[in-house]
């Protein structure tokens, strides 16, 4: 079909538009005044979003982990190999916890019918508009925030960036983004129905997010 | 349900207009969405900031459209991401039902995508026995009706809660009436996640396309475009040739503003960026990802300086919500795919100015579009360019549009014609107005459609030009 592409570009190419006459101006979104000022932020636009939030130092990141599970009586859980929380997670899991660990053809029937929950790592998070970023990847698959239907997602406090615009101008997003970068701002809804929000459309129906104060 | 056509536009907006149900419908979603666009841009100084920056955005991504595309091609290649390129819509549909075969695909998964609504997909696999299922809620109960959406947000926005349970009853098993949204939505869920695990191949739209890193970006709620390009093992993606953006950091003002114009949110739920299909070592993703660009027209608007601004647009539907026409009559009346002032301004690119009918005609340019167009198209002032061209022949120096003249009317224009000589005649033209005074009772008091809400005008007795003179005498 390389045809179809000379036929457009030459049919693009006979134009030449001119560049915009105006300066453009810099774009200027959120910023915090200091830390607490993000994290604070953070939080309210999260649970704005329906999102339950609970903050807690990383010396009880397994306890808050466990109290929430049992909170919402949560049998199978699910979560990546690898990652800076893992430690809490398999600790807090104990052996209701497994690994995401199989390809998703060998997979899928277990992650649609067997897990309550997915517990994912979060790489970063925007105070701006309430988001979690998932740098997603082997040791953090990208299906765990998406299928089960509660999502459990962690996220150290020093991550939260003021906004979105940074996170792209970050040299590891311009130089090397993964297979596919996520950003997740409360649980999966939708207004389709006559206006009303329902939660739950497609993925999770509740989305629990701890945010690790101290790291 | 008659397919609707742009060419019976007339019939189908009074039809439309006769539906107190259409009526009620529209208007409750057409007053929620304007509110919460504009608590959304409560802040003029920053909404001003926003707005003109993401139409700079579209503008400059725009002026290096070709360029673009073909770094769009390499960055993408690079990533593992294989591109196709269609110049219409059946090249489109050949290249995606190539894709599909290859797999032995029974069950596509398809998230949002208007543009796989302009090239007719579901139906050409459907001819196939290939059954592409509409996943996002609001399409999936459009489909279930063998209907169309009527908006290019809300899908199903002409329907109300009994009418989609009525829908559900006949459609899903063990399904029972309910008002109960969160019940229907739960109906819904549970039906497509079965096809999400049955899909061999997922569908999806694009957002943005960045050309610098070779992503593709999908903004939604549900998650439901998140499943097709994660579940299946081959995703495509298809999208206009004009959706593509120069680099990373376009996308955040481009984002925001889509957002708050269309339903007047902060930010969406997922915000899924696609860099490439599934990495060694990765567990889940798909295998393969396609990228399909179309050009079905964008090209013919690009080569006009002042037409290009139509590809400027982000797809928010914002156009469309605070339409006056659009309000009433609701999407299905345009019979095309993009209803509203956005689907007046590139129908006319995609089918021709003949086939578009009366579209850009369908206005009472009040504005109100050209306003809250987060892009800055001036909607109103392309409405009248194309209304000028579907009269007359192209002017010198511009390669005529598809359907060009197609509305041309001879007696129309002798008509002009002669007005225009009579108003460069005053003697003639003072003659013509003295006869029109003196002809007054014999008006007649019927004029036809024009007269149903008007009264036959009557010619002042004395015109202006005359009282103009008598004042100066004064
Ligand atoms: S024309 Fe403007 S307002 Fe209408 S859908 Fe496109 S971007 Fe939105």
């Amino acid at each position: 079909m390389s045809e179809a592409k000379n036929r457009i570009l030459a049919r693009l190419r006979q134009v030449n538009p001119s560049a915009p006459e105006r300066p453009e101006q810099p774009y200027a979104p959120y910023l915090g005044e200091d830390a607490p000022a993000r994290l604070a932020r953070f939080c309210s636009r999260l649970e704005a979003a329906h999102a339950e939030v609970v903050r807690c130092p990383q010396q009880s990141l397994a306890a808050q982990l466990q109290a929430m599970v049992k909170g919402a009586s949560l049998t199978r859980l699910l979560a990546g190999n690898d990652g800076p929380f893992s430690a809490a997670i398999s600790q807090a899991g104990g052996s209701r916890l497994s690994c995401f660990d199989k390809p998703m053809s060998e997979f899928k029937a277990v992650l649609f019918t067997d897990v309550d929950a997915g517990i994912s790592q979060a790489w970063g998070a925007i105070a701006d508009t309430g988001t979690l970023v998932l740098w997603t990847g082997p040791n953090e698959p990208r299906s765990l925030s998406l299928v089960p239907p509660v999502s459990i997602i962690i996220v150290a406090a020093s991550a939260i960036m003021d906004n979105f615009a940074q996170l792209l101008a970050k040299p590891q997003c311009r130089q090397g983004l993964p297979t596919n970068l996520l950003l997740v701002s409360g649980p999966s809804k939708t207004a389709d129905i006559q206006q009303t929000l329902a939660y739950g459309a497609h993925g999770p129906r509740q989305l629990y997010v701890v945010v690790v104060e101290d790291c | 349900m008659a397919e609707h056509s742009p060419r019976r536009f007339t019939p189908q907006a009074q039809e439309a207009l006769a539906s107190p149900v259409i009526r009620q419908n529209f208007r409750g979603a057409m007053d929620y969405l304007r509110k919460a666009r504009s608590n959304a841009f409560s802040d003029p100084v920053e909404a001003d900031a926003v707005l003109a920056k993401a139409e700079a955005v579209r503008r400059r991504c725009l002026s290096q459209l070709p360029a673009l595309l073909e770094t769009l091609e390499q960055r993408c290649t690079a990533n593992g991401i294989q591109v196709h390129w269609a110049e219409t819509p059946a090249e489109a549909n050949a290249i995606i039902r190539a894709l599909c075969q290859r797999e032995d695909a029974k069950l596509v998964a398809k998230g949002k995508s208007m543009v796989s609504e302009e090239i007719g997909l579901n139906k050409h696999l459907a001819g196939l026995g290939i059954d592409c299922r509409e996943t996002d809620m609001g399409e999936f109960i459009v489909q279930l009706d063998g209907d169309r959406p009527s908006h290019i947000i809300m899908p199903a926005i002409h329907k109300n809660k009994d009418e989609i349970s009525a829908t559900f009853e006949q459609h899903l098993p063990d399904f029972e009436a309910t008002r109960d949204v969160d019940q229907l939505i739960a109906a819904g869920r549970q039906a497509l996640r079965e096809k999400f695990q049955a899909a061999e191949v997922g569908l999806t739209g694009v957002n943005f396309a960045v050309a610098e890193t070779g992503t593709l970006c999908l903004v939604e709620n549900e998650g439901n475009g998140r499943m097709c390009s994660t579940i299946p093992r081959v995703h495509i993606a298809v999208t206009g040739i004009e959706k593509v953006v120069e680099q990373l950091s376009d996308i955040a003002p481009l984002y925001s503003a889509l957002t708050r114009s269309a339903t007047g949110q902060a930010i969406t739920t997922y915000f899924n960026m696609v860099s490439s299909p599934r990495r060694p070592g990765e567990w889940d993703g798909p295998e393969e990802v396609h990228l399909v660009l179309l050009d079905n027209g964008r090209s013919q608007a690009f080569a006009d300086d002042e037409l290009r601004q139509t590809l400027q647009c982000i797809r928010c539907g914002a156009c469309m919500n605070h339409c006056p026409v659009y309000g009433r009559i609701g999407g299905h009346a345009y019979g095309t795919v993009y209803p509203g002032p956005i689907g007046k301004i590139i129908s006319p690119h995609l089918l021709g100015l003949d086939d578009a009918g009366e579209l850009p005609t369908a206005s009472s340019l009040c504005g109100a579009c050209g306003e809250v167009c987060p892009v800055g198209i001036p909607i109103p002032a392309l409405l009248q360019r194309l209304r000028v061209e579907a009269k007359h022949g192209a002017s010198a120096g511009h390669p005529p549009l598809k359907g060009q003249g197609a509305k041309a009317n001879r007696l129309e224009a002798l008509a002009m014609k002669g007005f225009a000589w009579l108003a460069r005649h005053p003697r003639c033209y003072r003659a013509g107005t003295w006869l029109a005074r003196r002809l007054a009772p014999f008006y007649p008091r019927r004029l036809g459609a024009w007269g149903q809400c008007r009264v036959t005008p009557k010619p002042a007795p004395k015109p202006l030009s005359q009282l103009l003179k008598e004042q100066r005498r004064v």
